[in-house]
C-alpha cells in the first residue's frame, strides 16, 4: 500500500552537515542551508594549511551558528603525538566553554583527554576508518556518541551499523575522496616529511605515476594518475541516506571556495527541505539539483561506495587541473545599500555586457545583466579585476554574503 | 629479546625453529593483507608448529565493511584451533578477539596511536587477554624507551622490513592491464599478488613497490626499514619482541638474523651486504610537524580584542576599504596595520565614508567602510584599534 504524503513527509530527515574552512565561508554555509558546520582551530586538525579558526573566529562562528539554530563540530582529528596532547586539555575547555556541540576525533588519546576536560559529545572521525559492527559497538564503549563511517562503508552498511550498534552515523555525501582506507596513508610522512594524519597531507595519490609490472617485459611504463579518486557525489541516492536512517550527511571540503561552500549547502539543503515537506523525492527535482552541483569546482563525480563497491570508474585519471566545473566564482556580496546597490568583492574578473548569476539565500539564481558597473569611486567601468570592489543595481532577493557566478565559456 | 617473523611454508618454520623462535606469524589469504595460505596449508604448517613447540600468531590485519567482516570472521573461528594467538588492528576485530574468541591478543597499534593515553586505553580494553603491543614505527627511540618503561605489557618493534604508505581496497593496478592479460583478473583472485613499481616526476623517490591482491593495492616506501643494528639498544628499552619481515623478500635468512641480533657489528656488516636499500625510518627523531608553520601565513589570522577588520581593496591615493569584523571603527581613531608579510604601520582615521561614499562617524561589525588611504598597506593585512596588538 503507497503511504500518503503527510505518512511520508513524517519520516526522518538527515542532518546537512557542511565544511566551514574559514569564519566568511562558516557564514556562507549556514545562510544557505546547512544544518550543522564543521571546523577546525588552529591545531590539532587535518588541514594545516587551510584558513581555520583563531579563539577569536571561533567565538564569533559558534555564536553566529547558534543564533541562526545551526550546530558547530570542531574537528580534533589529527593523530597527536604525546607533545601535542600536552595543549590539548586547555583547548577542549576553551571549546567547552563555547558550548560547541561536538568535536571529531579519530585517535583515543584525544577521545580521552576530551571526556576527562569537557561535557563536549565526541563524534569519530572517518580517519579511525570505522566499517563494521563490531568497530562501531566499539568506539561506543570509548565514549563516542556518533560515528563518521569509513569511506569504504556503502549506505545500507552504515544504517546497519546504525541499528546494531545503536549509535548515530554520519557519513560523507559529497566532495573529495581519499583513495587509501582513511588514516592509512602515510606517504607525505616518509617521503615530504610531512605527518598527513597531522595535517600535513601532501596529496602525493594525485600526482602522476610511470608504473613498471613485473611480469611485463615491454620496456613501455603505463602512465597514470592510478590512485586519485574521482569525486563523491550522493545526490542521486539521498533517498537511501534517508530509508537507512542516516543521522547527518557531510560534505567534503573545508580548503574549498565561497561558490563550494554556498553552492553545496543550498543545493543538498533545497532537496533535503523538499523531501520533509513532501516526503518524496521527484526524478526531474534530482536532476536539477544534479546539474547544480556540476557548477561547482570537481573532479569527475561518482558515488564511490555509496550504493556497489568502487570500481574502475572512480580512478579519476586525469591532470589534477582537468576539472569539470562549468562555472567560477564572480565574488561575494560585501555590503548592500538601501535597495540601491550591492557591493561585490571581486574574486574572477567580469565585464560589461556579460551576464551573471546571483545566488540568493532561498529560490532560485537570479540572473544580472551587467549594463553597469561602477567601482567604490562612482565611476562607470567596463572590468572589473580581482581583489577589487565594484557596484552593481541592487536585485531584489540580494542579502549579505550572497554570491555570485558566471558561467565559463567553454 | 625475542625474534618473531612470518612463516609461508614448513621450510621456514623448520628454519625458525632451528633458530631457537618460539613463536611465528601465519597469514591466511581471506583474512590477512599479503596472505597466500589456504586453510589446508595453514593447518599444514599449525600442525608442524604444534609439533615444535612453536606458538602460532594469525595476522588478522585486514580492513573490513560489515559486509566482509562475517565472511572473515568465520575464516578466523574455522581456524582457532590452530593459532595460539590473533594480531588484529581493525577496531571491530579487537572487540571480536576480545569478546568472542579464547585466544592471546597482539593489538597492532602501528597506524596511528602515537601518545601514551591512546596506548594505555587499548591495553585496558584488551585487557588480560592481551599478549604484546605491536607500536607504530613513526615513534621514535625515546618514546619508545618510554612507552615501554611504563607500559605492563611486551611491547614489539619492525626491525626490518618493508614499510607499508597506502593500503587501498580498491584495485588500481589490474585497471591499467589490457583485457586479455591474465594478470588483470588473477590478482582480484585470493592469494594472488599483481606486482609492479612507480615513479612519479613530482616526487624524487624512485620505483615505489606496489602489489595489487584480493584485499585492495598497496604501496610501499622505496626502502626497507632496517633497525638490525639497534636491536641491543631497543633490548635495553625493554622492547620485547623484534619482528622481522622478509615477505617480499627472496631468501629466508632468519638464522643469520638471529645470529646477528647479538652483535651490532655482525649487524652492520649485514647491512652492508643487504641488497635492498635500507633507512632507519624516525627511529632517531620525528620532526613530521615541524614544516606545518610554513603552510600557512600566520600574519593575516586575527589576534586580540582589539582586531577591527581586514583590507579588502586600496585604491591609491583614494581610500583602502575595510570589512570590520569585530568591533568598530571611527573618525580620529588610531589604527594598525599588519601586512601579509608581516610589516607593522599605524595611521589616523581622517575620514570613514559608507560605500555610498557618504561621510559617516562610525562603523561597527559586518559594514564596509572606507578610510583614508596609507601607503604600504595591502589587501588582506589586519587591521587593529591603536597599537595594542
Amino acid at each position: 500500500m503507497s503511504k500518503t504524503v503527510a505518512e511520508k513527509a513524517s519520516k526522518f530527515t538527515p542532518e546537512l552537515l557542511s565544511p566551514a574552512g574559514s569564519l566568511d565561508k562558516l557564514k556562507v554555509a549556514i545562510s544557505y542551508g546547512a544544518n550543522a558546520v564543521y571546523l577546525g582551530g588552529l591545531k590539532f586538525g587535518l588541514r594545516s594549511a587551510a584558513e581555520n579558526f583563531t579563539e577569536e573566529e571561533l567565538t564569533e562562528g559558534v555564536g553566529f551558528a547558534h543564533n541562526k539554530g545551526a550546530k558547530v563540530y570542531v574537528v580534533l582529528n589529527g593523530f597527536l603525538h604525546d607533545k601535542d596532547l600536552e595543549e590539548l586539555p586547555s583547548f577542549v575547555q576553551f571549546l567547552d566553554s563555547l558550548e560547541v556541540d561536538a568535536v571529531i576525533v579519530s585517535d583515543l588519546g584525544v577521545i580521552k583527554t576530551v571526556l576527562e576536560n569537557s561535557s563536549i559529545p565526541v563524534h569519530l572521525s572517518t580517519q579511525a576508518s570505522c566499517l563494521n559492527v563490531e568497530s562501531a559497538k566499539l568506539w561506543k564503549t570509548m565514549g563516542v556518541e556518533r560515528i563518521v563511517v569509513g569511506r569504504e562503508t556503502s549506505i545500507a552498511e552504515a544504517g546497519l551499523i546504525k541499528k546494531e550498534a545503536n549509535i548515530e552515523v554520519e557519513m560523507f555525501v559529497h566532495g573529495s575522496m581519499c583513495m587509501a582506507y582513511s588514516g592509512n596513508c602515510v606517504i607525505s610522512n616518509f617521503t615530504q616529511g610531512r605527518d598527513s594524519n597531522r595535517g600535513g597531507c601532501a596529496h602525493s595519490c594525485r600526482f602522476e605515476y610511470s608504473i613498471d609490472f613485473d611480469h611485463l617485459e615491454s620496456e613501455e611504463k603505463k602512465k597514470a594518475y592510478f590512485m586519485s579518486s574521482t569525486d563523491l557525489n550522493g545526490i542521486k541516492v539521498l533517498p537511501e541516506y534517508i530509508e537507512h536512517e542516516i543521522d547527518s550527511i557531510k560534505v567534503e571540503g573545508r580548503m574549498k571556495s565561497h561558490l563550494y561552500a554556498g553552492t553545496i549547502s543550498k543545493t543538498y539543503s533545497e532537496a533535503l527541505n523538499h523531501y520533509e515537506q513532501n516526503g518524496d523525492f521527484l526524478s526531474n527535482q534530482l536532476l536539477d539539483w544534479e546539474k547544480e552541483l556540476n557548477k561547482i569546482t570537481h573532479r569527475t563525480y561518482a558515488p564511490a561506495n555509496l550504493v556497489e563497491k568502487a570500481g574502475e570508474e572512480t580512478i579519476f585519471n586525469e591532470r589534477e587541473t582537468a576539472t569539470d566545473n562549468d562555472y567560477v566564482l564572480v565574488g561575494r556580496v560585501v555590503d548592500t545599500f538601501k535597495e540601491e546597490f550591492i557591493v561585490i568583492e571581486v574574486r574572477n574578473a567580469f565585464n560589461l555586457g556579460e551576464t551573471i548569476e546571483l545566488l540568493p539565500f532561498n529560490g532560485p539564481a537570479i540572473e544580472i545583466k551587467l549594463d553597469k558597473i561602477h567601482n567604490l569611486l562612482n565611476h562607470e567601468i567596463s572590468r572589473s579585476k580581482p581583489s577589487s570592489l565594484v557596484k552593481l543595481p541592487f536585485v531584489p532577493g540580494a542579502a549579505l554574503n550572497n554570491i555570485l557566478r558566471r558561467k565559463v565559456l567553454q | 629479546m625475542n625474534l618473531i617473523t612470518y612463516v609461508n611454508s614448513i621450510d621456514q618454520l623448520e628454519k625458525c625453529n632451528e633458530s631457537g623462535l618460539k613463536q611465528v606469524i601465519l597469514e591466511h589469504k581471506v583474512v590477512s593483507r599479503f596472505g597466500k595460505l589456504n586453510t589446508s596449508e595453514f593447518i599444514a604448517i599449525s600442525t608442524r608448529a604444534r609439533e615444535l613447540d612453536i606458538s602460532i600468531a594469525l595476522e588478522w590485519d585486514v580492513l573490513m565493511t560489515e559486509s566482509e567482516f562475517s565472511l572473515k570472521s568465520d575464516v578466523i573461528i574455522e581456524l582457532k584451533d590452530y593459532f595460539q594467538s590473533v594480531r588484529v588492528q581493525d577496531a571491530g576485530a579487537i572487540n571480536f578477539a576480545v569478546t568472542k574468541l579464547d585466544k592471546k591478543i597482539q593489538l597492532i597499534l602501528e597506524s596511528a596511536n602515537h601518545n601514551l593515553v591512546a596506548v594505555e586505553n587499548w591495553v585496558s580494553f584488551v585487557g588480560e587477554k592481551l599478549e604484546r603491543i605491536v607500536l607504530s614505527i613513526e615513534l621514535e627511540k625515546s618514546v619508545l624507551k618510554e612507552y615501554c618503561e611504563k607500559l605492563d605489557h611486551p611491547v614489539e618493534f619492525l626491525g626490518l622490513g618493508r614499510i607499508l604508505l597506502f593500503y587501498t581496497p580498491r584495485n588500481l593496478l589490474s585497471t591499467l592491464l589490457p583485457q586479455d592479460d591474465e594478470k588483470r583478473t588473477k590478482s582480484m583472485t585470493s592469494g594472488k599478488f599483481l606486482e609492479a613499481t612507480g615513479e612519479s616526476e613530482e616526487s624524487p623517490h624512485k620505483g615505489f613497490p606496489l602489489i595489487e591482491n584480493s584485499h585492495g593495492t598497496f604501496m610501499f616506501h622505496i626502502k626497507r626499514l632496517f633497525l638490525l643494528e639497534h636491536i641491543s639498544e631497543m633490548n635495553d628499552f625493554g622492547v620485547d619482541t623484534v619482528r622481522i619481515d622478509m615477505r617480499f623478500d627472496n631468501v629466508f635468512e632468519i638464522d643469520k638474523i638471529k645470529e646477528l641480533s647479538t652483535s651490532t657489528e655482525i649487524a652492520k656488516v649485514y647491512k652492508t651486504n643487504y641488497p635492498f636499500d635500507v633507512i632507519k625510518g624516525y627511529f632517531n627523531i620525528n620532526k613530521t610537524d615541524v614544516l606545518f608553520k610554513k603552510l600557512k601565513n600566520t600574519r593575516i589570522q586575527r589576534k586580540d580584542s582589539s582586531y577591527i577588520g581586514e583590507v579588502i581593496e586600496i585604491v591609491k591615493g583614494e581610500y583602502m576599504a575595510i570589512v570590520i569584523k569585530k568591533n568598530s571603527i571611527s573618525v580620529n581613531d588610531e589604527v594598525t596595520f599588519i601586512t601579509p608579510e608581516g610589516k607593522e604601520m599605524s595611521c589616523k582615521v581622517f575620514f570613514l565614508k559608507n560605500s555610498n561614499s557618504e561621510d559617516i562617524e562610525t562603523a561597527s561589525k559586518d559594514q564596509l567602510c572606507l578610510i583614508n588611504y596609507f601607503g604600504g598597506v595591502w589587501p588582506k593585512s589586519q587591521v587593529y584599534l591603536n597599537t595594542s596588538i
